[in-house]
Parts: structure tokens; sequence; C-alpha cells
């Protein structure tokens, strides 16, 4: 069975966030709501939930979903699997930003946010975002800034939070003025502060006495479902009921209470084939085909059936170690770009669903450069890399050493492999593949232990991501995963570290892609070949799901229904 | 024979020490990615990825004793991986995996699914493989014969992924019938519901096991029916029945049991494929995420629990013996 990213690997699917709940179609009307903005520096309260037209939502049902592989712990300091899926629906967030469309800010238990200076948000905390009903002896109250707080601390007290890297290199001073006023102080101007802070890996809050508890299993908080007792395994499912006293009401049906459904059941269905059975018998209400073509099978078995089409977040890159020969060389790396043809992996792989990537991923929309311009900064022509290899002063074909996952189970990662080999002769190339066991890979991978390799397709939720992988140290800072031309050209560290020092959304947005033309003028040594469209399926009956944002904001949105 | 199992038993207890090392030491030798690197996740930063070794005790010596260069050339540990993991044995939690999620309680959870699997695939396949056995043996080059002869090499033939794949998408398919996919459903909340998941999923494994009794059967009971005392049966006039039933049977079974009593082990272990395709949680498709993913408490359990069931069984069996052939008598 392929599975997605380097986590399928181990836990039989990508990060959930998208899978587990986003979904339908969302009016373009109704992004104005939240796009509008009256002040720079005041971010006011975002409107109801836009969504497509379904008819008046009817309260009731249960969605059934599944995922592909082991939670990996719903403890929000550490979960980085299908655990943020459920998060968000559990816990609260302050402010969460689109990764698709920077400019549009959904604003959950912080009601607006002013600005004084780029290094300073201060929360005001929106009243009423109460605790769920609860067996675990928490008092249904309001969430306050003093959670806010203690959630913070918590992810400095713990060595492995996941948002520890935030806290510590970008996280000053925070404090709670009163019960409804947080104000949070950054080092420096980071742009990517609402991304980091309020995803729901490592950035959702729970409770602050849900951090004296065994989070790993248990969960209750002001989020718009609650962890039903003892219903969650992590190698099994869950089951999240309504929260009763969820603070969100729709203002585009009479203030009808959210959420509409009452109860979210969540089973863990690792292989393929019983996923869909389980779909087509109506024992799940959403489902992922691989492909357009299974699709349109599954039109054909089920009238009504609602598809999604959504950017999938990821993709495989081509790594280069530029501190290694021949990838030092930069009409070397040039040629190996020149000999990528990158529609062709579109083409044969995903049958066109998909496109061709630039250094950022093209479901980043805003950050991504346009399919014009990167023809032009990453064309393809293979007899321009054989005379590039030759001016570099080797001999056709040029010997490079590539490791690989023998036996990788990673979404495409193994359909990549025959094109690239063939496209790397062709362009002038002789590959040395050095197929290695997968967590011997993994192992290498990390270590940056290779001249080259193909990447883990892993989420690419923001720019800063992909756009890490060309630092120096690259992408943790630390010597891991990647060594980018950064080691080779310091400016290119420096533009790095710049386009990451803007709080402005359209300023971000040209700062990224100038450091994108920058890198592209080194010749890059981590390429991103291309990212396709995930199919997400739904039965008629499921209305109004949230999609068009970017995953993580949309797993806040909760006025999804079911029309049973 | 009392003695005889007493031996066994501490025979047993050193049987299993021993495989308590050798899972331990190959889990810890084995190429591959550091545990810690594989919960850490995506973009793991060095700092985290050393905080979660030492938070799951990967830094802590292997064994309670080690040896050193320097006298007293003995060290003693009090946290060591072997240590805390033979406290969490004796202690009778199991432990915990690397989430902090409970070993002990994530196998009384699926020990059910693999016992009602075991259970059913046993009885269909002693159900089958022994009358049909019979029936070949009994029918020796008859179409009845041939006809089960055939059917057990098919069925050892065909692999049970193939099998069991199709066995879930043709009734989907052509019926628009599905058994039961997203959790295991209990015998007591729904009989009906429970076994529509269990018994196509029993089939598909008793289709190979009842093949390979049918075969046995046939086989052995071929070789008793040569022997002398069944002509004697026969010449004193019983009918054929009671010669095959009363004085064949029983010593044809012995190899049979042998036969059976490892499939019945196997199956304690968890059927990983059958379990992946109808998605029952299982023992077995816990072990494999567990050795995938590098969980060294829950594969290291999961593996003693198999060598405490094997040889239990093996002891069963070994009794099972003595009573089937009164010639056998353990000292």
């Amino acid at each position: 069975m392929a599975t997605k990213s380097y986590w399928q690997q181990f836990q039989r699917q990508r990060i959930p966030r998208r899978r587990l709940l986003a979904g339908a179609g969302m009016g373009a009307a109704g992004l104005a709501v939240f796009a509008a903005c009256n002040d720079d520096k005041k971010k006011t309260t975002g409107g109801a939930t836009p969504g497509a037209s379904d008819g008046t939502p009817k309260a009731g049902g249960t969605y059934r979903t599944a995922i592909t592989g082991d939670w990996g712990t719903i403890n929000p300091l550490t979960s980085v699997s299908f655990g943020p899926g459920i998060l968000a629906k559990m816990y609260n967030a302050l402010v969460v930003q689109s990764t698709r469309q920077p400019d549009v800010f959904y604003f959950e238990l912080a009601s607006e946010y002013e600005q004084p200076d780029d290094v300073t948000y201060v929360f005001t905390l929106r009243p009423g975002v109460k605790i769920a009903p609860n067996t675990l002896g928490i008092p249904e109250r309001d969430l306050d800034s003093s959670d806010c707080v203690a959630w913070l601390d918590a992810i400095r007290a713990a060595a492995t939070a996941v948002a520890k890297r935030f806290t510590d290199q970008w996280l000053d001073v925070y404090s709670a003025a009163s019960p409804t006023e947080f104000t949070i102080k950054t080092k420096g101007p980071y742009a990517y502060f609402f991304f980091t802070l309020n995803t729901p890996v490592g950035g959702t809050m729970p409770p602050k006495e849900m951090l004296e508890m065994d989070m790993a299993a248990k969960g209750a908080g002001a989020g718009a479902f609650v962890l039903q007792p003892d219903s969650f395994a992590e190698t099994g499912g869950a089951i999240l009921d309504r929260n009763v006293n969820f603070y969100r009401k729709d203002e585009n049906n009479n203030n009808a209470q959210l959420p509409y459904i009452d109860r979210l059941e969540v089973s863990r269905i690792t292989d393929r084939q019983p996923r869909r059975t389980a779909f087509v018998d109506g024992q799940i209400d959403s489902y992922d085909p691989e492909t357009l073509a299974e699709v349109e099978e599954l039109q054909n078995q089920i009238s009504g059936l609602q598809v999604f089409e959504d950017p999938a977040f990821t993709f495989i890159a081509l790594t280069l170690n530029p501190t290694k020969p021949p990838w030092d060389n930069d009409k070397v790396r040039r040629a190996a770009s020149l000999a990528l043809n990158r529609q062709q992996y579109v083409d044969v792989i995903v049958a066109g669903a998909g496109k061709p990537n630039g250094l950022v991923h093209w479901p980043l929309e805003a950050y991504a450069l346009s399919p014009e311009e990167l023809a032009e900064l990453q064309p393809y022509d293979p007899e321009e890399a054989k005379r590039l290899i030759q001016e570099a002063g080797f001999d056709l074909p040029l010997e490079v050493k590539f490791i690989y996952p023998a036996n990788s189970d990673i979404e495409f990662h193994n359909k990549h492999l025959p094109i690239w080999l063939q496209q790397m002769e062709a362009g002038g190339f002789k590959v040395q593949e050095d197929p290695q066991e997968f967590t011997n890979w993994l192992q290498n991978y990390t270590d940056v232990n290779y001249d080259a390799s193909f990447s883990l397709n892993q989420i690419y939720e923001t720019p800063e991501i992909p756009v890490d992988f060309h630092l120096s140290e690259g992408p943790t800072s630390d010597g891991n995963f990647a060594i980018g031309i950064g080691k080779l050209f310091p400016e290119v560290d420096e533009a790095i570290q710049a386009s990451k020092s803007s709080v402005n959304p359209e300023e971000q947005v040209e700062l990224v892609k100038d450091v994108q033309r920058l890198i592209y003028s080194k010749e890059p040594a981590f390429l991103p070949i291309m990212s396709w469209t995930d199919f997400t399926v739904r039965p008629a009956y499921a209305k109004n799901w949230p999609r068009g944002l970017g995953g993580a904001l949309e797993l806040y949105f909760n006025d999804m229904w079911l029309d049973i | 024979m009392r003695r005889y199992i007493i031996r066994r038993l501490l025979q047993s207890v050193l049987i299993l020490f021993v495989l308590s090392l050798i899972v331990f030491i190959l889990l810890r030798i084995a190429p591959g990615a550091n545990p810690a690197l594989i919960i850490c996740g995506i973009n793991c930063p060095k700092d985290r990825l050393e905080a979660l070794e030492e938070q799951l005790g990967l830094n802590d010596p292997y064994f309670p004793v080690s040896v050193t260069s320097d006298p007293p050339f003995v060290e003693f540990a009090t946290d060591s991986q072997y240590g805390s993991w033979a406290t969490s044995l004796f202690s009778g939690s199991l432990g915990k995996d690397w989430n902090g999620n409970s070993v002990g309680a994530e196998l009384q959870r699926r020990l059910p699914v693999t016992l009602e699997l075991l259970v059913i695939t046993t009885i269909m396949t002693v159900t089958i493989g022994v009358p049909f056995g019979i029936i070949s043996a009994v029918g020796r080059n008859s179409p009845a014969d041939y006809t089960a002869r055939f059917s057990s090499v098919l069925a050892l033939a065909i692999p049970n992924f193939w099998l069991g794949t199709l066995v879930l998408l043709v009734p989907q398919d052509q019926w628009g019938y599905a058994p039961p996919i997203t959790h295991a459903v209990s015998f007591f909340d729904s009989p009906w519901d429970n076994l529509r998941q269990f018994v196509p999923p029993a089939a598909v494994l008793a289709a190979v096991s009842a093949a390979s009794i049918m075969r046995l059967t046939r086989s052995s009971m071929l070789e008793v029916m040569r022997q002398d005392y069944i002509r004697t049966a026969r010449s004193k006039g019983l009918r054929e029945q009671v010669v095959i039933g009363r004085h064949a049977l029983k010593n044809s079974l012995i190899p049979v049991t042998t036969v059976l009593g490892l499939q019945v082990a196997g199956l304690f272990g968890g059927a990983i494929i059958v379990e992946s395709i109808f998605n029952l949680p299982g023992v077995g498709v816990y072990e494999l995420g567990s050795l995938i993913r590098k969980q060294y408490q829950v594969a290291q359990t999961l593996t003693l629990y198999i060598g405490v069931i094997v040889v239990l069984l093996n002891l069963t069996v070994d009794v099972a013996y003595a009573w089937l052939d009164p010639r056998i008598r353990y000292s």
C-alpha cells in the first residue's frame, strides 16, 4: 500500500489534518468576511463561517471517518501524527492564519488582537469559551489568559515539546494583564508567528487543568468536541462528543448552536482496500481515493458523491549535498535541475492531477512563484545540462551517488525513482544507486550522510519549511536532514532569515518570493519536484465541509452538518 | 507425569529467559533509525531528539550488569533498559510504549480479537480438515479423494492475502455486502455482527490450515490403517466405522495434534495479513507496527508473550500425546 509521507512508513498516513476533516467548498463572498480588516493594527472578530449554500443546516448525526495509522499520541505538547487532527477539535488556538491566503485570519480563542509594534501581540480573549462537560473533574469554566500562560509555561518546560523550538528561538516574554488580555512578545519580528503558535501541531491549547493529567489518553477542553472517556486507543480509534458549551453560533442560521454534528467517530483502518470497502458500504463518511480514476469509479458506484480536490501540501524533492563533489559545483547543480522534467512526474504518477513545484510549492499559492517565472528559473533542458557538466570540467556521463529507501511505502517515493533515473541519464548523469532499508536510509538522510537523495515527503504547511532547507545548517538549523546552499553562500542564510522578519502578510509574501529568486541564482541543492492534488470523497449528506484555506485553519471550522 | 510437567516448566523458564535476551539484543543491534527520531517528527531538531532519547531511556545502559575495564571490572546500574523491561513484566503492567500508552491495556484490547479469530479458525480447521482427511484416506483414489486432494493443494497454493482481498471485495462488488470493518464488534454486543466480522477472516486462515491438516490426517490414517491391529480389528468382525473411529483415528491424530498445536501457537501471535485486510485489531498488526516503529517495549513483550504461548502449547501437546497413545509415558 502506498503511504503518503514519512509518517506513513510508521503511521500509515500523513498528518491527517486535511484527510480527517478538511473538505467542502467555501464561497468567495464569505472569505471577504475574514479578509476584512478595519485597522492595520487591530483585527476584529471574524464573522460566521462562510460555507457553500447546501440548505438549512440540521443538527445531529455522527460523522465517521478513518485514520490510517496510529495517533502518535494526543498529547498536545508532543503530537505530530494523526493526533493534531482531533486536537483542533478538542482544544483552542488564539488566532489561526491561512497558509494559502495569508491575509485571512480565523479568530478562535482571541476575538481580536493588537500589534503595537512588530514584536508585540496583545490578544483580547473572547468571553464564553467554555470547557465542555467532562468526567475529568475540570470545571466548566471559561478559558482565560491564565490558560495561555500555563500552556506556554508547559511548552518551555517540556524538552520534548514540538513547539519548544518556537519558544526557544522566538518567544521573549508573555503575560496576562487580566483574564481577558494576553500579551506575547517575540524576540524579533517573526513572519510565521500565527502559523507556529496556533497550528494543531504543538500549538493547540488545552485548559490548564489538563496539563496535570495524562494528556496522552484523555482530552477535555473548550473546543467543539470532547473526547469520550475510554474511547481512545493509541493504535485504535477515538470518539468525540459535541461540546454543548461550545462558544460558537452560526450567524447564518439564526445563531444556531454549533457544532451541528453530535459525534465524531474516528476508526483506524490502515489498508486502503478495507477503507474503501467501509466507505462504499456506508460505514465511514469520507475516503481518500488515490487517483482520479478511482474517484470516477466511486462516482459510478455511489450517486451524489461529493468530490473535493485540494492540493497536497507535500512533495518529494531531490536533495543534493552541496558540500560533496560534484554538487559543490554550481554548474553541476544547475545541470541536475535542467535534467528534471517536473511535468513528466505530474503526467506519469498522478495522471495530470498536480503541478510542478518551485522552491515553494504551488499549494502555498501566494508564496509560490508563478509558472511563467518558474519556466525561466528552472527550465527543462537536458542538452544544456550535458553542456554544463562538460563546462564544469567533467566527462559525460558524470557519475553521482544516490541513496534511497528500497522498501519505502511513502507515497510516490518509488514512483519518482525510475522517472528520475531516466531523466538523469538523459541529462548526462550516471547514477550509482545505493538502495537502503528504510530506517537505515532515514538515519542516513537525517544525518546528511549522502551525496544525493530523495527527501522525505513531509507536510510543508508554511513556506518557512521548504525555504529553510536552503539554510547552511538545514531546516532544523543544526545540520539535520539537509545542508543548503547557504553553506556556500552566506547571503542566502541572511536572506532567508530576513524573509521571516516581516509581520505584514503582503510584505512577507514578497520577501519569500525574493529569497527564492536569490536561491535560484545560486543554484539550489534542494529541488522540489511536484505536488499533487488530493481527493476526498464524501456522501451527498455531508454538508458544508470547510476547505480552501489550508488544513490547519480549516480544522477549527465546525459548522459542517449531516443531511440525514 | 507430574514430575515431567514440572521439569518442562522449569526448562521453559530458562528458554524464555534466553528468548528475552535474544529479542532484546536483536532489537537494539538491528540497523535502522533511532526510535526517538521516529517519534520526534518532521524536521526534528537535535536538542529535542536528545531530550526524547533521555526521556525514553535510550541512554540508559542495556543491562543491569556491565563489564568495565577498570576495577572492580563489573558495574551495576539501577536503571537499565533490560531491568526496566523485566520489572514491568513481573509487575504485570507490561510497561508503556514510547507515547506513554500501556502495553498491557492495549494487549487486553487486542487479545480477545486474536483469541476469537483463533478459536473460530481452529474449529473450522478441525471440522473441515480432519473429516475430509478421513474421507480421503478411507476412500483412497476415489473421486472424493481426488477432489479433496485437489482442493487442499489449491487452498495451499492460493496466497491468503489474495484470498482475503477477494473475500472482502467480491461480496461488496456483487451484492453490496461488507462485514463490519471500522472496529471490532463484541459477541456480547451483537452476536450476528460479530460472526459476520470474524467468520470470513477465519475462513481465509482456515483454508490453508485445514488443507494442511487434511493432508496430514490422510497420510497418517493411511499409515495407521496398514497396521496389523487394524487388520485384526477388521478380522474380529468390527464394523468399519468402529475400526476407523475407535482404532485408526486416535492413533493417526498424534502427528495431527502436533501440527495443530503449532498452528494454534502461530495464531496466538496474530495473523498479520488477515488482520490488516479485515481491519481486525489483533495482536499480529500490533506486533508488526511495533517492529516497524521500533517500539522496543511492545515488540519485546509481545515476542515474549508468543514465546510463553508456544512453550505452554508444546507442553500441552506433549501431554495430549500420552492421552492419545497409552504407550507413551513420561517420567
